[in-house]
């Protein structure tokens, strides 16, 4: 299914995952040669992370226009009839107790997968974009996936390790809000000085974890990043 | 199949009776309708019908019958023929005489005449219902026998009950029973709080709303702290009971011969305090400052606050002044010990009232399948409900005490204490439990979000719901709730 926004097109994909058959979305202008690739990985599934979450479908469409093919995906278990058989009742147990669920290993290979199907449409640099409990999943393909680049937005080291990031990884840009309630100005900032150059901090204030009505503001930071790693054109 | 009279079929109490009794296999009804017969069957029939009797089912099979009469003095011969049990509810609950002579002339001469037709037909048992105050006790231990004297400050309702209970014992005989069952306090049924009439402890009810209503017009007092004296003791109980519990045992009484005694205190053996009550109600109109004092009424120093609350009638004193507890022993002896009544319902049954605007309007009852969205019902019914139910039960980690807040609703807000994936307590108005966090969302998107047409994740991201307190439980728990509401939509509204 194509959808078409303007110049920009939106092709709803299957990609294939341990056997499962799960929701993808890739937006692309039609009139420009995409020069990277973006896979946006969102927030915990158990926290509103699906492929049309706020941040991640205008980050998805906003890089889309600045000529990135940007693709967000579900996770499995996100959209109930995909044939995955998580214990949705436990999950939600488990996660009120103790704020992690042995699951997100899973949607982990779930983004390695859409990591896959990406590349396979596209042969370009890929950037990994990861939002919210999504950083943690994109610091786990960094290893295997040598990105163009990656971009984090509202990361919370507090409650999951990202090691990788401490590697060289291609440049990096960290977007977070000063009123963060997972993690704090100061806790981020810590974090942030022990990652490795290149590296961009981009602080958009009063925004909260979520970006409500700022997410042009998210995108705008990750399209003048991409931009200054050569990894997109001029600006429309 | 025993034959049992029935009078008030048509009040309060008396068409639950109806329908209790008609839910028993071996029972015919011969009902006391009061002129026109016609009129008074129709509207039997709505009561009924809001309760979930068909009225017409049971004319079908002949277990019930109507005869047109009113007491004293309109009582045809022939009604009683037949009759093996009297159960006499009809009462007039008037405190003070009228020119008619009530409550006197429905309840003494009323009884009395009703009594002398069971002489002649040889009914074989009379169950009265009288009140649990009768003879006008303020204080002490009512036991379950004949009250010896009246109170000399009874009101004229407690005492024509205690002529009337005089006269039934004096029709008792070897072979003729008599049974005198007095009820507490009654307020609406556990499930809604419905109720079809609204004197008694409503008048309180009412007061604390007169009181709001002032407050609302003053804006300069703090309406959490309007100096209010109010008579007698915090730790005074206010013996209230639901309708449907008293209807089950009116019916359980009338319809065995257990061996108990001729009178049954019909009380909830652990009843809430005058203080209790006071919180409950301050917190359903959203005031608070009331305080108790042992100062004898009447008052020359009354202050307007006093005097709004005091306006709504004789019945605000009679409820909060007495100190009275009562014998048990039949509830004892069925095994009957738990409190009847506590915040929820309590609250329950003033809203009730509230929103029937004490009886000016008619409010008839919906059940879970109603597709019209209140979410008082559904806060308080639909969600206590179906909870247990739900998957959400079995989370027993889940504790935390919630605030939802329901824009454009008046006094839209609750509390809700979960423990252990358990409901354990539900207050309406913004000044009850401290709440770990809350959400704040607009009615009608808390409508989609209730019938499943939106998550609330969805309605968080859309800036369509707020957070406040713990972001990050509040966050943890709308997985949650939108796995009860996948569980337990409610119905969208039709159209």
């Amino acid at each position: 299914m194509v959808r078409n926004i303007g110049d920009i097109l939106e092709e709803r994909l299957r990609y294939e995952s341990d056997g499962l058959l799960l929701e993808a979305r890739l937006a692309y202008d039609q009139h420009i040669q995409p020069t990277c690739a973006a896979l946006i990985a969102g927030a915990h599934p158990l926290l509103g992370g699906h492929a049309e979450n706020n941040v991640a479908q205008s980050l998805r469409t906003d890089l889309a226009a600045a000529g990135v093919a940007a693709m967000t995906f579900n996770y499995r278990g996100v959209v109930r009839d995909d044939g995955s058989d998580l214990d949705w009742s436990r999950m939600v147990s488990e996660f009120w107790e103790r704020g992690t669920v042995p699951e997100e290993a899973l949607w982990g290979r779930d983004a390695q997968s859409a990591l896959r199907e990406l590349r396979r449409c596209i042969e370009v640099p890929v950037v990994l974009v990861g939002y919210s409990f999504g950083c943690w999943i994109v610091s786990r393909l960094v290893d295997c996936a040598t990105p163009a680049a990656v971009i984090c937005v509202s990361p919370n080291p507090n409650q999951h390790d990202m090691p990788a990031l401490q590697a060289d990884h291609g440049p990096l840009l960290v977007i977070s809000s000063d009123d963060d309630f997972s993690c704090s100005l100061d806790e981020l900032r810590c974090w942030f000085a022990d990652l490795p150059a290149p590296k961009q901090h981009s602080l958009i204030p009063q925004a909260e974890h979520f970006f409500r009505g700022r997410e042009q503001e998210v995108s705008a930071a990750a399209t003048t990043f991409l931009a200054g790693a050569g990894l997109i054109g001029d600006q429309p | 199949m025993r034959t049992v009279f029935l009078t008030g079929a048509t009040g309060f109490l008396g068409h639950y009776v109806l329908r209790d009794l008609l839910r028993q296999d071996d029972v015919r009804v011969r009902v006391l309708l009061s002129p026109r017969l016609e009129k008074t069957q129709a509207r039997l029939k709505r009561l009924l019908g809001d309760i979930g009797l068909d009225l017409d089912a049971a004319n079908t099979s002949h277990r019930v019958e109507f005869v047109e009469g009113r007491l004293p003095d309109a009582l045809d011969d022939d009604s009683l023929r037949g009759v093996h049990t009297i159960l006499h509810v009809a009462a007039s609950t008037r405190f003070r005489s009228n020119r008619e002579g009530d409550p006197a002339r429905s309840n003494v001469e009323g009884t009395a005449a009703l009594l002398d037709a069971a002489r002649i037909t040889g009914v074989q048992k009379f169950v009265f219902v009288s009140t649990a105050y009768d003879g006008g006790l303020t204080s002490g231990c009512l036991p379950e026998s004949p009250a010896p004297a009246c109170a000399p400050d009874a009101n004229d309702y407690e005492r024509s009950k205690f002529e009337a209970e005089k006269r039934v014992l004096q029709w008792s005989a070897p072979d003729r029973q008599v049974r005198i069952v007095r009820p507490s306090i009654l307020i609406g049924d556990e499930k809604y709080g419905r109720a079809t009439s609204f004197g008694g402890i409503y008048t309180l009810a009412r007061a604390v709303e007169l009181l709001a209503r002032a407050a609302d017009q003053d804006a300069s007092i703090d309406r959490r702290a309007i100096p209010l004296r109010i008579v007698g003791s915090p730790q005074a109980f206010v013996n209230v009971a639901p309708v449907c519990w008293a209807s089950r045992h009116l019916t359980h009484i009338a319809l065995t011969d257990a061996p108990t005694g001729a009178v049954i205190n019909l009380v909830n053996p652990s009843p809430p305090t005058s203080d209790d009550v006071r919180r409950w109600l301050e917190d359903v109109f959203d005031v608070g400052g009331g305080r108790f004092t042992q100062e004898t009424w009447p008052w020359t120093d009354t202050s307007a606050w006093e005097d709004a609350f005091y306006a709504a009638g004789e019945q605000v004193r009679a409820y909060l002044g007495r100190d009275v507890t009562f014998e048990t022993t039949y509830l004892a002896s069925v095994g009957e010990s738990h409190p009847l009544v506590d915040a929820t319902h309590f609250q329950k049954a003033v809203r009730f009232a509230r929103d029937a605007r004490w009886g000016r309007s008619s409010t008839r009852v919906a059940g879970a399948e109603d597709s019209h969205f209140d979410p008082a019902r559904y806060f308080e019914e639909f969600v206590p409900s179906r909870l247990p139910q739900s998957s959400v039960a079995s989370i027993k980690s889940f504790s935390a005490v919630v605030r939802y807040v329901i824009e454009g609703l008046r006094n839209g807000e609750w509390v809700c204490r979960y423990n252990a994936g358990r409901l354990m307590e539900t207050h309406r108005g913004p000044n009850t439990l401290n709440e770990d966090f809350g959400f704040r969302i607009q009615r009608d998107a808390f409508e989609r979000l209730v019938t499943g047409r939106k998550s609330l994740q969805s309605a968080y991201f859309q800036a369509e719901a707020e957070i406040f307190g713990n972001t990050l439980m509040a966050l943890k728990m709308t997985p949650i709730i939108d796995t009860f509401i996948r569980e337990h939509p409610l119905p969208a509204p039709q159209g």
